[in-house]
This record gives C-alpha cells, structure tokens and sequence, in this order.
C-alpha cells in the first residue's frame, strides 16, 4: 500500500516535468513569434538595415533582462527573493552562471554569425541538433538514463526540427562560409552545454532561481561583451537599447519575453525533473510550434509538405521522449 | 552567520543529524535561519527533496500514511549526495 502510494507520488512528479517540459516547447514557440512582430515596430524597424545581427542581438538582450525581471517577481512572490544573493556566492551558482553564457550570447551571437554568414540552410539544420549534443554529453558527464526509445525519440525531434525549418539553399555565394559553420557550430555546443551545464548546476540549486539567475547573467554578458560588436565596434546598439526604453512598441517585446520567461522557467524545472536530455528534446519542439503561431498571427505560412513530414516526426519523437514515465522516476545512474 | 541557500541547508542538515528525516523535521530545524520567509514551508521542501531525489541526492528511507491520509517520507544523504556535501557546502 504505501510502496504504491510512494511509486504514484514519484510518477506524478515525473509526469509533471514532461507536461511542463512540452509546454515550454510550445511557449518558447509562441515567444519567437510575438518578438518577431516587434522586430517590425520602432525603434527596431529602423535599425533593421544598420547591421543582419543588430536588431535580434539587442532584442535578444531587452529580452533577457525583461525576462529575467518577470522571473525575479514570481521568485518573490515565492519568497525567494534572497536566494539570489546566497546563490551567487556558491560555486553551484558560478556553474549556473558559464551555463548562462553558453547558452545566452555564446550561442545566440553565434546562430545570427552563421545565418549572416553561411546562410539559413545549414544554420537550421546545424543548431537543430543541439539536443543530440546535449543527449550525449549528458550521458557522458550526467550519467543520464536514456533508454534505446529515448535516442529514437531525440533523433526524431532533431531530424524533424530540420525537416520543419528545412530552406531551400538559395544557391547565394558566402565568401566566409566556413566561419559561418564554425559559428553555427558554436552556437549548437553552447545551447547543448547549456543544459548540461546547468542540470549539474541544479543539483544543488533550486531550478526556479537558476533560471532567474541565467537571465540576468546573460543579459549582462549580452550588455558588456556583445552590444559593442553588433553593428561594427560602435555604440549603435546601445542606441537601440536607450531608444527601445522610449517605444510605446516595446511592449510587444515585454509581452514576448514575459512568455519566453514562463517558457524558460518550465524548461529549467523541466531539466531538473526529468532530465536534460528529456527536455531538451520536448523543448526543440518549439520549431514546430513557431509554425504554427505563425501560421496564426500573420496566416502567411503556406503549409508545405516538409512541415508535415517534420510535424509528424516531431510529434512521434516527443511521445518516444516522455516514453513510459514510470521507467524514469530516477534521471540518473548514479 | 552566512546563510546558505535552503536546499544546501537541508543537505547540510541532513549531513549533519546523520539520519533520516521527514520534510516537517526539516522544517524545524532550518526554519530559525529564514524567518519570514514564504520559500520555508513543510511542503516547499518536501518538493525540493523529490527534487534532489530524482537526481540522486538524497533517497527515500521510509514512509507511512499520516492521520489526514498524506503520504509522509523520510529522506537520506546518499553517497553521492555525501560527496556533493563535502565539495560545495563544507
């Protein structure tokens, strides 16, 4: 009686990281779609032809900070509000921290190097992969359980978050392709450590302050490191910065990164509740997703038969990644 | 004195007493270092000990059904939990 009792309790738990780990998925779609409307209002509209990688960098660290003071509220409201300081002090914390920057500029200015440089084609398709990455190094330094249906279910969810965003190469000349694709290649290593990084983290440190602690961190990381180089060595996107605290239009972005912040929020308790490799996977799901938003918001996306193809394989991939539930009520071996 | 994150705490205390404990135990004993503090409830930690639980830091030692029919655990250090005791909370 109380062994069942005791197994229901577990399963309920891991049920719930798989639930929240897809919804992340779906949210993080949303949350792209809502800040590319953004992209298209002041200031951001003006900037557009300054530099390729102006706007979604500086967008992308307005959407940091935003986040992160979204998820600073709900920390508070918890009463977790101190944690943050006596976190910062533990060298758990500092591991959060490298896995803010792998995940934040390092691998984000790396995405926009590659699609500047080598292209959407081979951009897509290369960080798609980062939850294959991310499955094997969290079975190499994690120890994670993954059982032969889970590598079926990630490969699934890559290979179909390819087939989704699949682009016609456009047969355009990249004279810097190579860089390109050792940016794209950054880009997928930073967001598989990322979540190994940062599942190692959260052993010790509670999920909903690690991932507080990563918008912030990212979003200086962002400030300091990447704002100077967005448009040649210049001050260019920190005019953009100051001008977007001065749009009405902003708000869209506010209202985008207050989902992204729900979506990273689930997404981080998703890593600790079931594993990185689990949720990395639900969470590529998102490829789909961000179709489908857009498909509603500007009903300009034709529904081709890649999208199909890779709508059907991300969603056999994910019901293989959450798998029984009841053979995953320990993430690890150890 | 430092006060430590309430999950290094729980572990600490658990290191310390060297036996296994309930989430209200918990609670008594770590509740004077974050007085006023919503995030310090029998229940919040018992969500961090299945938390930890998951990844191996602590294991479940015993259980019983309580008088309102709640399921109440008791929670152990394992080895590896020991170890992560010893690199980052000593």
């Amino acid at each position: 009686m109380i062994t069942q009792l005791l197994f229901d309790k577990k399963l309920r738990y891991t049920k719930k990281g798989i639930t929240i780990g897809a919804i992340a998925g779906m949210l993080w779609g949303l949350g792209g779609v809502v800040m590319a409307i953004a992209f298209g209002y002041e200031p951001f509209a003006s900037y557009a032809d300054v530099s390729l990688y102006i706007v979604p960098l500086v967008g992308a660290c307005l959407g940091d900070l935003f986040a992160g003071l979204v998820t600073f509220c709900i920390n508070c409201k918890k009463g977790k509000g101190k944690e943050y300081f006596r976190i910062l002090k533990t060298k758990p914390g500092l591991i959060i921290c490298l896995g803010a920057i792998f995940g934040g500029p390092i691998a984000m200015s790396g995405y926009y190097c590659g699609l500047y440089l080598a292209g959407p084609f081979y951009t897509m398709a290369i960080t798609a992969i980062y939850p294959a990455i991310g499955a094997v190094l969290c079975r190499i330094f994690l120890k994670e359980k993954i059982s032969k249906n889970g590598w079926i279910g990630i490969l699934l969810c890559v290979v179909g978050a390819i087939v989704v965003t699949y682009v016609a190469p456009s047969g355009e000349v990249y004279p810097n392709f190579i860089v390109g694709i050792i940016a794209c290649i950054l880009a997928t290593i930073g967001w598989g450590m990322e979540g190994v990084v940062c599942a190692y983290g959260m052993d010790l440190v509670d999920p909903d302050l690690a991932i507080g602690i990563r918008w912030f961190v990212s979003f200086i990381a962002y400030f300091i490191c990447v704002l100077p180089f967005v448009a040649g060595f210049g001050a260019a996107g920190y005019k953009l910065f100051a001008a977007a605290f001065t749009s009405p239009w902003t708000l869209i972005l506010v209202a985008a990164a207050f989902v992204n912040g729900i979506s990273y929020f689930w997404y981080y308790n998703a890593i600790n509740m079931t594993g990185a490799s689990r949720a990395m996977a639900l969470m590529i799901t998102y490829s789909l997703w961000g179709v489908i938003f857009g498909w509603i918001f500007y009903g300009s996306v034709s529904i081709t038969w890649n999208i199909v193809v890779g709508a059907v394989m991300i969603f056999i991939g994910a019901v293989f990644v959450a798998g029984k539930p009841s053979e995953i009520l320990n993430v690890r071996d150890n | 004195m430092k006060t430590l994150p309430l999950r290094f705490t729980l572990l600490k205390v658990l290191e310390e007493r060297g036996t296994a404990l309930e989430p209200a135990e918990l609670y008594e004993a770590v509740k004077g270092q974050y007085p006023n503090e919503k995030q310090c409830t029998p229940s919040a930690i018992d969500e961090h000990m299945m938390s930890m639980r998951g990844v191996g830091l602590v294991d479940v030692k015993d259980c019983y059904e309580s008088a309102d029919k709640q399921l109440i655990c008791k929670y152990e250090l394992t080895g590896y939990g020991k170890e992560k005791v010893k690199q980052h909370i000593h």
